[in-house]
């Protein structure tokens, strides 16, 4: 497993002392969550996968990977929020044109 | 201090607003039947495509269970009864700073669990669209 993971980004983890002992980066998966909860799309799924990477990078000494994952977890669930805004605005536009209509 | 107090000001109005929207919501969804009133909003999937997704039957469970319905509600989504828990313990666990949610947190955010919701989440969507799935 570990073999593979490192292999994978050909990279060693970061054993400087910076990060040690400090809290992992916002993994976001609330917001990921209630994504795939709420918009009926998957968009929030992406969130969610990248926010189970953020801690175990995390603990391993994958610091940048972990800032990373959380980033891209942020990314993911405002893509979600913003497409949900936009089907709900469209949604609503289409009920009043055929309230129009009819 | 003036920083602090504005902090607690801005948590107290955010807790007004969430507090106010809640009781709207079930108020609501106690009186209507979502099920037989044209102003509940639709699934834009199942509008769609005619399938329902992961979370369909929400809006007609949360009518159910406020009216004591329990089974009809389970039976409507059971997905949807593992799936709040786990978003209230996640919630839990990422904003409180209590030493219970800290110690919860490496358990409840692990990445087997987490992996777990994903596979449940898109075994119910398929199994619900399938004959197997036919209550509800």
């Amino acid at each position: 497993m570990d073999y593979n993971f490192q292999q994978q980004f050909h990279q060693e983890p970061d054993y400087s002392q910076q990060y040690r002992n400090q809290p992992p980066p916002n993994n976001y998966l609330v917001w990921g969550i209630l994504a795939t909860l709420f918009c009926c799309l998957p968009l929030g799924i992406p969130s969610i996968v990248y926010a189970s990477k953020v801690d175990s990078y995390w603990y391993r000494g994958f610091y940048e990977e972990s800032f990373r994952a959380s980033a891209n977890a942020k990314k993911w669930a405002i893509i979600s929020a913003v497409a949900y805004a936009v089907i709900i605005v469209l949604y609503l536009l289409l009920v009043l044109a055929l309230a129009a209509i009819g | 201090m003036r920083l602090r107090i504005q902090a607690m000001q801005r948590r107290t109005i955010i807790a007004i607003v969430i507090a106010f929207v809640v009781i709207a919501i079930v108020t609501l969804y106690f009186i209507f039947d979502p099920a037989e009133s044209i102003h509940a909003p639709k699934c834009v999937f199942k509008t769609l495509t005619g399938y329902d997704c992961p979370s369909c039957g929400s809006q007609r469970a949360l009518h159910a269970i406020l009216n004591g319905q329990l089974l009809d509600a389970f039976l409507l989504n059971p997905f949807l009864f593992l799936a709040t828990p786990y978003l209230a313990l996640v919630a839990f666990t990422a904003f409180s700073k209590h030493k219970i949610a800290v110690k919860l947190k490496p358990i409840v955010q692990h990445r087997a669990v987490i992996w777990f919701y994903i596979v449940l989440y898109f075994v119910w969507w398929i199994i619900r669209n399938t004959p197997l799935w036919s209550v509800g």
